[in-house]
């Protein structure tokens, strides 16, 4: 083997050991947590969308969706966030707060990254300070044989004017890695 | 490959032709004859690409086929297993990039390989999201893949890929998509690869002409987009039309040359809108990061960077001169708040219009003759529709106009001897 062969092997088994870093990494991550994963539980209203591409799945639109932030942060339409979360006694998520900068965040301290985040101005009160993004987790994929079955669920809640009913629970481990758990009709199980 | 094939084709019916009128002895009308039926031989036939298309097909409808089948019986598979399976496309690319790097194939098998591993990468790590619902950004997942498929696009300098690189590039730019740092990180990575295959005699120096601008687009978007844009943009057009106007120079065509028109429409597009809209060169009322800022300085200054190298490289000329000066005019904002922009797009646009035209006609050149004029009636379409000039007079002043242009293209090209 030539020289040049010899390093284009070399580079090329590099750049597949790095494709398979993040999938190993993450798998690992998940199936054997350093520290148990903390579960929290997001109320969430359902859609049901059909995307070829993607097959059956839901689509979800999880609370909270805003937070309080000091007066003097803005956001340029769109831009990302770090938010910090705590789990109230029932088990839901709490917003705490919002950060631009991940460095501000604790050791322990359970955050997700959030999307389009925009300042929601109150006409009455100018210096209200809240700001509005979006949850991460904004799917959930579905056996194709249940997928009917929670269609129909679906559309008799959008009949009932309840389809906020539904509870999402969410698994955070470190370094900001989540995976959702569960998607539950709170009366029963899904 | 066709035109080729048609050239032999011609030949063989042409020599006996040649042979019957005493041009060329039988004997060489035999040797020939055997020469080019060999050339013909080795073409594909038209009817060995009808049937390539048509396995290729059947491929695609097979694999499709197993994505459903594997698909329905998805959930009832263990986790494991869904793994595995997921690797299956990554498996393919890394058989087929260990065997181009071993047997040191072909372009083919290059691209092939290239694309199959990129894709499997893409694959993996989408499958490995949907098994665990670990949803996300779109943007986080494209600037993985891209990162994870920038490898193999020097590895296998793999053209095809290349393509593939700039367009889903575009997705991480816009309202929600990536950060600008990460969108610099993107087309950083990439800028080798088309420095590189923009040299003259480089492999895909005629293809990388096109990609060239859709890269330069993505970057600009997604690295320059949240602040002052006007300075990097009309940057870019300077790079695009001295280079441009350079390769024309060596004899390039324009289909060869795909940067001269549309950046010149993009920088009269902004210069006569500057003559009309002040706020065309203002910075905006959007709130930029320190992050994004500091990408914002490190892109405009490296293409402003650029543009000197290029303008340095031959003498200096009038596109030269005048490319420059609109990308100086771009930085006037920084040095006063006063509303002078539209009077310097009016003043910029009439010298560039006059000098143009002068240059072209003593240097016989048609291209910078009629560039030229068409930044004069950028300006005098702008003034015209812009201003409180009664409707019959503007009417008239352009007809004389148009009258004036067309009578020296007339005058010019009578004297170039092209008329």
């Amino acid at each position: 083997m030539g020289k040049g062969k010899r390093m284009l092997f070399l580079l090329y088994t590099l750049s597949l050991a790095a494709i398979l870093l993040y999938p190993v990494s993450t798998v690992l991550k998940i199936e054997f947590p350093s520290e148990a994963p903390a579960e929290m539980k997001f109320p969430v209203r359902a859609f049901d969308p059909y995307d070829p591409l993607r097959g059956r799945y839901v689509r979800l639109d999880p609370l909270p969706n805003e937070v309080k932030v000091p007066e003097d942060m803005n956001f340029r339409y769109g831009e990302k966030a770090f938010l910090v979360l705590e789990r109230g006694r029932d088990g839901f998520a709490r917003a705490v707060r919002l950060t631009k900068d991940r460095s501000e965040i604790g050791d322990g301290e359970i955050f997700v990254k959030v999307g389009r985040v925009f300042r929601k101005y109150d006409k009455k009160n100018k210096k209200t300070a809240v700001c509005r993004f979006d949850l991460p987790f904004r799917f959930f994929y579905l056996n194709e044989l249940d997928a009917p079955e929670l269609e129909s669920e679906l559309a008799a809640l959008s009949r009932s004017g309840r389809a906020g009913d539904f509870v999402l629970t969410v698994r955070f481990f470190k370094d900001g890695l989540f995976a959702v758990k569960s998607l539950e009709i709170q009366k029963g199980k899904k | 490959m066709a035109e080729k094939r048609n050239h032999v084709v011609w030949m063989l019916e042409e020599l006996p032709r040649l042979r019957a009128s005493g041009l060329i002895p039988e004997e060489t009308e035999k040797i020939l004859l055997d020469h080019y039926r060999a050339r013909l031989e080795a073409f594909p036939a038209p009817q060995k690409i009808f049937a390539a298309v048509l396995a290729v097909l059947g491929i695609v409808m097979v694999a499709a086929g197993t994505v459903l089948f594997v698909n329905h019986n998805w959930d009832m598979l263990p986790k494991a297993a869904r793994m595995g399976v997921s690797c299956i496309p990554l498996g393919i690319g890394a058989v087929l990039g260990y065997v181009t790097v071993l047997k040191n194939k072909g372009q083919l098998w290059r691209e092939a390989a290239a694309v199959f591993t990129a894709t499997g990468a893409a694959v993996l790590t989408a499958m490995l999201s949907q098994i665990y619902h670990i949803n996300g950004e779109m943007s986080d997942y494209i600037f993985l893949v891209l990162l994870l498929a920038l490898p193999q696009l020097y590895i296998f300098d793999s053209f095809v890929l290349a393509c593939l690189y700039v367009f889903f590039s575009f997705f991480l730019t816009g309202n929600g998509g990536a950060e600008a740092w990460r969108c610099g990180m993107v087309a950083a990575g990439f800028a080798p690869f088309l420095a590189r295959h923009l040299r003259e005699n480089a492999k895909f120096a005629v293809p990388c002409r096109y990609l060239a601008p859709a890269a330069a687009l993505s970057a600009l978007i997604g690295c320059a987009g949240s602040h002052y844009i006007v300075l990097p943009v009309l940057t870019l057009c300077g790079i695009f039309i001295v280079a441009g106007m350079d390769l024309v120079g060596r004899g390039a065509g324009l289909l060869k040359t795909p940067w001269l028109l549309p950046a010149f429409a993009v920088q009269m597009f902004i210069l006569g809108a500057g003559s009309c809209e002040e706020d065309v060169f203002s910075f905006g009322s959007k709130f930029p990061s320190a992050q994004a800022l500091w990408v914002y300085w490190i892109f405009t200054a490296a293409v402003l960077l650029l543009f000197v190298f290029i303008f340095m490289r031959r003498r200096l000329s009038e596109e030269r001169a005048l490319n420059a000066l609109f990308v100086l005019l771009a930085l006037i904002p920084f040095a006063t708040d006063a509303p002078v922009m539209r009077i310097v797009c009016n003043i910029a646009l009439g010298l560039g219009g006059i000098v143009c035209m002068r240059g072209g006609f003593v240097r016989r050149s048609f291209l910078l003759f009629n560039g030229g004029a068409v930044m004069l009636t950028v300006l005098t379409s702008c003034r015209f529709f812009d201003s409180d000039i009664g409707v019959l007079y503007r009417s008239a002043g352009l007809i004389l106009l148009g009258l004036g242009f067309i009578a020296a293209n007339v005058v010019y090209m009578k004297k170039s001897g092209r008329a």
